[in-house]
């Protein structure tokens, strides 16, 4: 049989301090009506979704009601979306740009300020969502359109029917600009070693890593949280060191065996000098950019304060995310900027899940991304950054300039559009 | 080597890390020299609701989806 008792009438009961517990028997005698109307067990009302994420920028104060476009503007770009778009290529855009967007069908652009993102597969060449009224709407909707162009080029263009059917073309020329510059690296050394020795160490105080012989990259790589690489490389260098010392201080070492390790050492060394190395070419380049006009620039409308972290980006997507990887186990920041974990590579994401299940899923953002900031520098008046790229990745830069002339000078087949199923010859033709 | 602001990112960042045990995580470009007024907003609301910032968590279904590009 249940007994009640008294709290309250408890030896002690008074001078217990419980701040939640009082806070708690406040609120019930409250009530959640808010009436005083005391309501135990009652479950308050939550919604049913979450709410999205909030965007990135500031609101701008209030936004003017859009000009009528210039009649003097070369090339105006009526987009046929909303017109603060338009606004914004005429006012920021090349005359150049201008007039390659013109030539191209025009992608759907709808006003999003949750953060602008590229949807491929929504309409018949995908749809930019992109912010209105904040600080970041040029930067936001040049990067986004950057994406659009890529699909849509190489739709009609070079007849691809994956999404984003350009940048394809460029890998070559990014991935040796970035061997130039240190950021991409050749670590099959590492991979190999995870495949022939396995692993199974304290990756963190509360956290073991084990992987199996044999597993592959992939096996690898989606067990991988942010931070990882980095502290299994420390842990691959310092097995590999500890191998060469157990192998000399034996009575009567293996010359041959001893060899063998010695020289794997060496490239173990060798790959994480580079990491260390591309670290402090990362930092130079973050001090090349800080000193630019792009370091100095304030939050205005144009937007030229947000292409440092496009540069940042293009750090990020050239070494498949592995700087904020170190930056996770280190705890240094050097980055300027970003797409966050997993992005670009196979590694889980900030959910704990991979985005990317194969290095060809990474490779297809790598290479998006990088063909979306290129863009963004080129169609933006502000040539700061383009100046930059032309000096860090000058093959890259060429051969996007390339890519970018042949879609000017395309000729498009026109009668392609008609085929498309959305057409319907049936319907009567209206003038 | 750093601004002003983003040194007071930097702060925040290790202010949630310790008190969540990881970094607060924003979803598509990240450019904390530029819009790291947000970020430190984010991070001082989450510290006091004792959520941690993860916006591909809170993220509608259709912007988790792999086939999005940011």
């Amino acid at each position: 049989m249940r007994k009640c008792i008294n709290l309250e009438d408890q030896p002690g009961f008074a001078s217990i301090y419980a701040p939640q517990m009082q806070q708690a028997i406040d609120r019930g005698l409250e009530g959640h009506s808010g009436k005083g109307i005391i309501d135990w067990g009652y479950t308050p009302p939550s919604p049913d979704t979450k709410p999205g994420r909030r965007g990135k920028g500031k609101p701008v104060k209030k936004l003017p009601p859009t000009p009528p476009v210039d009649p003097k503007v070369v090339n105006p770009v009526v987009s046929g979306s909303d017109l603060h778009f338009d606004y914004l290529f005429n006012t920021y855009g090349t005359p150049e740009m201008r007039a390659l967007i013109n030539k191209y069908p025009k992608v759907k652009i709808v006003a999003y300020n949750g953060g602008g993102y590229f949807q491929p597969g929504e309409g018949q060449y995908g749809t930019v969502y992109t912010s209105k009224g904040l600080d970041t709407d040029v930067s936001t909707l040049f990067h986004e359109y950057g994406h659009a162009l890529d699909n849509v080029i190489g739709i009609d263009v070079h007849k691809d029917s994956n999404s984003m059917g350009t940048s394809k073309f460029f890998i070559n020329e990014f991935l040796k600009d970035g061997a130039d510059m240190g950021m991409v690296l050749d670590d099959a050394v590492y991979w190999d070693y995870i495949k022939d020795n396995g692993l199974s160490f304290a990756i963190t105080d509360r956290r073991m890593f084990n992987v199996n012989k044999g597993s592959e990259r992939k096996d690898v790589e989606k067990l991988m949280n942010p931070g990882d690489h980095w502290r299994i490389m420390k842990e691959i260098l310092r097995v590999s060191k500890e191998k060469v010392k157990k192998a000399t201080n034996t009575k009567n070492p293996d010359p041959v065996k001893l060899a063998r390790l010695k020289d794997k050492l060496i490239t173990v060394e060798k790959l994480y000098d580079s990491m260390i190395n591309r670290v402090k070419a990362a930092k130079e380049i973050r001090k090349l950019v800080m000193d630019s006009k792009l370091g100095i620039s304030t939050r205005d409308e144009a937007g030229v304060f947000r292409q440092r972290g496009a540069i940042g980006d293009i750090l990020d997507a050239l070494t498949s995310g592995e700087l904020y990887d170190y930056e996770v186990a280190t705890g240094e920041n050097f980055m300027l900027g970003g797409h966050g974990f997993g992005y670009y590579n196979m590694r889980k994401q900030s959910n704990g899940y991979p985005r990317n299940f194969s290095l060809d899923g990474g490779m297809f953002f790598r290479r998006a991304e990088i063909w979306a900031q290129f863009f963004q520098f080129m169609l933006h008046q502000d040539n700061t950054s383009t100046g930059l790229m032309k000096q860090m990745m000058p093959n890259t830069e060429r051969k996007f300039n390339e890519l970018i002339k042949e879609a000017q000078q395309a000729k498009l087949d026109v009668a392609e559009a008609f085929k498309s199923p959305v057409f319907n010859p049936n319907l009567p033709i209206l003038n | 080597m750093y601004t002003e602001l983003e040194l007071r990112y930097y702060k925040a960042k290790t202010l949630h890390l310790e008190k969540f045990g990881e970094t607060p995580y924003f979803m598509g470009i990240i450019n904390p020299s530029a819009d790291g007024e947000e970020y430190i907003e984010l991070i001082n609301k989450a510290l006091e609701t004792n959520k941690p910032v993860n916006q591909l968590k809170s993220a509608p279904v259709k912007m988790q989806s792999s086939n999005i590009i940011f």
